[in-house]
């Protein structure tokens, strides 16, 4: 119940297509999705190996809330060793797709070896096969998913694919589902092109039975009730998280020409006023909002860019409506890199849909990349003649494209920040962690989320750990340890059910384990979700220490550690990495050099994981 | 007295421009009194007065003068 059970595994190398049964003490133990995906890949994947190797795995997961009434309930993650890290990726994505798989029968998708030839696998029911896709390969996103609904006659299919960004490798690639969603970080969609896979299209007509009927349609709506009504889900939907940019510029949080400084004086031409402003032409960015399956807060935007902007002037398949910008692609094109022109930020986006790429990790990178070109390690020649500067519009949306079709300067730009600034040498500036770029969050004003990133198990990232409230309450490291790992281990449990992190403004872990109750065999409670989720989260901490990640790797650029904010709230302060570090540690029973300790691991029932004598 | 608000995000728009600008209080209110007395109270998540941050555990005990420039801003997650 909530589960369906089943796991398909798929070996490119011996072109099988297999079920199995689940293994219900792993469900019992690690929920579903994000921590039974982690379990799966750290029994069938070696932590040393190359993650573009065919000993790689590549694991597709739904948690037992996907696909049910329950709100959000469409998501998805894919987890396997990241390319851009080196460190386990964990990448979670909305849409319809999440549902759909799991309405083929398989709670879980685990894809291993590498095909001969480009295929994609075709998912309906029982009926799995690898299909050819040398057609495909070199395609894009859209085409891809256009093609294969065409092919099989079947608008109500759901695809997730790769664009020539996961193809040629490029790190940060991504897979996209539904068009404009997207499982976005860590390179996961290097490592699906490294298997030759283009995609995984899915059709299914199976429902997911939950254990009592009666009492989850209660609870369900009952917590539907409590989410509609709550102040943060109005927001989303008619704000979406791009209202974040103007909280973010006000407090002095928002990272700008490569974390240079902290605020955008461009900020009032991107923002939400912005987007639904009438420009000289008579033109409107944003259309409207729209939800993923299931979801009851819709904060997804849907925008066109201005047919007379210079990206998309003679270029009329780029005039129709796609994803807009959130707050994240807001940050990366816009004050990253010192944007402000709206409609570029959007081609920005769109050449991330259409492509397959991460739109984080593309515009720090890009920002790194000028601040190289500023300070002339990188020349005009190198950039295809590009002016690289700080606030070029037209270097972002070319360099967008470039590194999307893997052409010019586009493939140094494929490296990622560390790889990039390293070969420039100047690995100080790349804003990274264990190799994945920051999100929009500088954290010299917000402090916890500076040890959130650090501590991150896929590096860098502002969706593991929530301490917004803490942050923004005291601009220094005093007290943000526990609710730092505490909600790392929450969110664990929560990317494990199936749903959505946003629903977790207005409902709480008893709120979800009362839905998880009704739905799953056994007796869920916060407790347990949490203990599912502390679990988790060391195990993943175990992959990365044997994959040969140590507490070094728990670190921030220097420009967060040495560089003062130079205005806003915490003008005048560095990142107190160095005082939330070792509380941290402490916090979470490990050593003072971050390793698990036996004791630990015996309670969390992680014994087999056991290492010894940690020093 | 007046005091000049700022306000971001979801709650930029709420008051009318003119009251933003200039907001009245009592003489000797506190910031307590000026979050209690806004239509959006339950929105606020950050204070900060003159540019330094108010906890909310501090609000009561922040007493407000003419002229002050308080900003406000809601809860922020994700992105």
């Amino acid at each position: 119940m909530g589960w369906q059970r089943k796991v398909l595994r798929v070996d490119l190398t011996a072109g099988t297509c297999e079920s199995e049964p689940l293994n219900m003490q792993w469900a019992a133990q690690y929920v579903g999705g994000r921590g039974l995906a982690t379990r799966y890949l750290v029994d069938n994947v070696d932590p040393a190996v190359d993650p573009l190797s065919p000993d790689n795995a590549l694991v597709f997961a739904t948690g037992p809330l996907s696909g049910t009434l329950v709100s959000t309930s469409g998501r998805y993650c894919v987890v396997t060793k990241g390319p851009l890290t080196g460190a386990i990726a964990c990448s979670n994505s909305g849409g319809k797709f999440g549902a759909e798989l799991k309405y083929c029968g398989y709670d879980l998708l685990i894809i291993q070896g590498r095909s001969e030839k480009p295929v994609y696998l075709l998912i309906e029911d029982d009926e799995v096969s690898l299909e050819d896709a040398s057609d495909l390969w070199g395609e894009t996103v859209w085409k891809t998913e256009e093609t294969i609904k065409a092919r099989h006659r079947s608008e109500d299919m759901k695809v997730a694919s790769i664009g020539v960004a996961g193809e040629r490798g490029v790190y940060y690639a991504c897979i996209v589902n539904d068009l404009h969603r997207a499982a976005g970080r860590s390179g996961v969609g290097a490592v699906m092109g490294s298997k030759n896979l283009k995609a995984v299209a899915a059709r299914g007509t199976r429902g997911v039975k939950v254990k009592e009927p009666t009492r989850f349609m209660q609870v369900v709506d009952e917590k539907n009730r409590k989410l509609f009504e709550h102040g943060s889900r109005r927001a989303l939907m008619r704000y979406g998280t791009l209202s974040m940019i103007d909280v973010m510029q006000k407090f002095g949080g928002l990272p700008t020409n490569n974390f240079q400084k902290v605020q955008f004086e461009g900020v009032d031409r991107i923002n939400p006023k912005a987007v639904v402003e009438t420009n000289r032409n008579g033109h409107k960015n944003l259309l409207t909002n729209k939800a993923c399956f299931g979801c009851t807060i819709a904060c997804g935007r849907i925008a066109h860019i201005d047919p007379n902007h210079f990206s998309v002037v003679n270029r009329q398949e780029y005039w129709h409506a796609s994803g807009g910008l959130e707050y994240e692609t807001a940050f990366a094109f816009g004050p990253a890199v010192g944007v402000d022109d709206l409609d570029a930020l959007t081609f920005a986006g769109y050449m991330m849909n259409e492509h397959g790429m991460d739109p984080i990790s593309f515009g720090v990178t890009l920002a790194a990349a000028m601040e190289l070109y500023e300070l002339g390690l990188i020349t005009r020649e190198q950039t295809d003649g590009i002016d690289l500067r700080f606030g070029n519009a037209e270097a972002l949306t070319v360099m967008a494209e470039k590194t999307g079709k893997y052409e010019g300067f586009g493939r140094e730009l494929a490296l990622g920040s560390k790889r990039l600034c390293e070969k420039y040498g100047r690995p100080d500036l790349a804003m990274v962690v264990k190799g994945q770029e920051f999100a929009g969050y500088d954290s010299r004003a917000l402090q916890g989320m500076g040890l959130g990133y650090a501590t991150g198990n896929r590096g860098a990232c502002h969706l593991k750990h929530d301490t917004f409230d803490v942050d923004m309450e005291d601009v220094s490291g005093k007290g943000k340890a526990k609710p730092c790992k505490h909600s790392q281990d929450d969110i664990a449990a929560i990317d494990s059910a199936g749903i959505c992190l946003f629903t977790a403004s207005a409902w709480d872990l008893d709120d979800i384990a009362a839905q998880v109750d009704a739905a799953c065999e056994g007796s869920w409670t916060a407790e347990r979700l949490h203990d599912a989720g502390e679990r988790i989260w060391n195990l993943e901490r175990l992959f990365n220490l044997r994959a040969g990640l140590t507490a070094a790797d728990d670190t921030l650029p220097p420009r967060l550690l040495k560089e003062p904010a130079p205005s806003g709230t915490a003008k005048g302060k560095v990142c107190e990495l160095d005082v939330m570090l070792p509380e941290y540690y402490a916090e979470r029973g490990w050593t003072a050099n971050g390793v698990p300790t036996p004791d630990l691991l015996r309670r969390l029932k992680l014994e087999d994981f056991i290492i010894e004598s940690p020093a | 007295m007046k005091v000049q608000l700022d306000l971001a995000g979801e709650l930029e728009g709420a008051l009318d421009e003119a009251l933003e600008a200039a907001y009245p209080l009592e003489t000797g209110a506190t910031l307590e009194d000026l979050v209690a007395s806004l239509p959006f109270a339950s929105r606020v998540a950050l204070t900060s007065v003159n540019g330094e941050l108010v906890p909310p555990a501090e609000r009561a005990g922040r007493t407000l003068s003419d002229g002050d420039e308080v900003m406000l801003l809601p809860p922020v997650k994700g992105g």
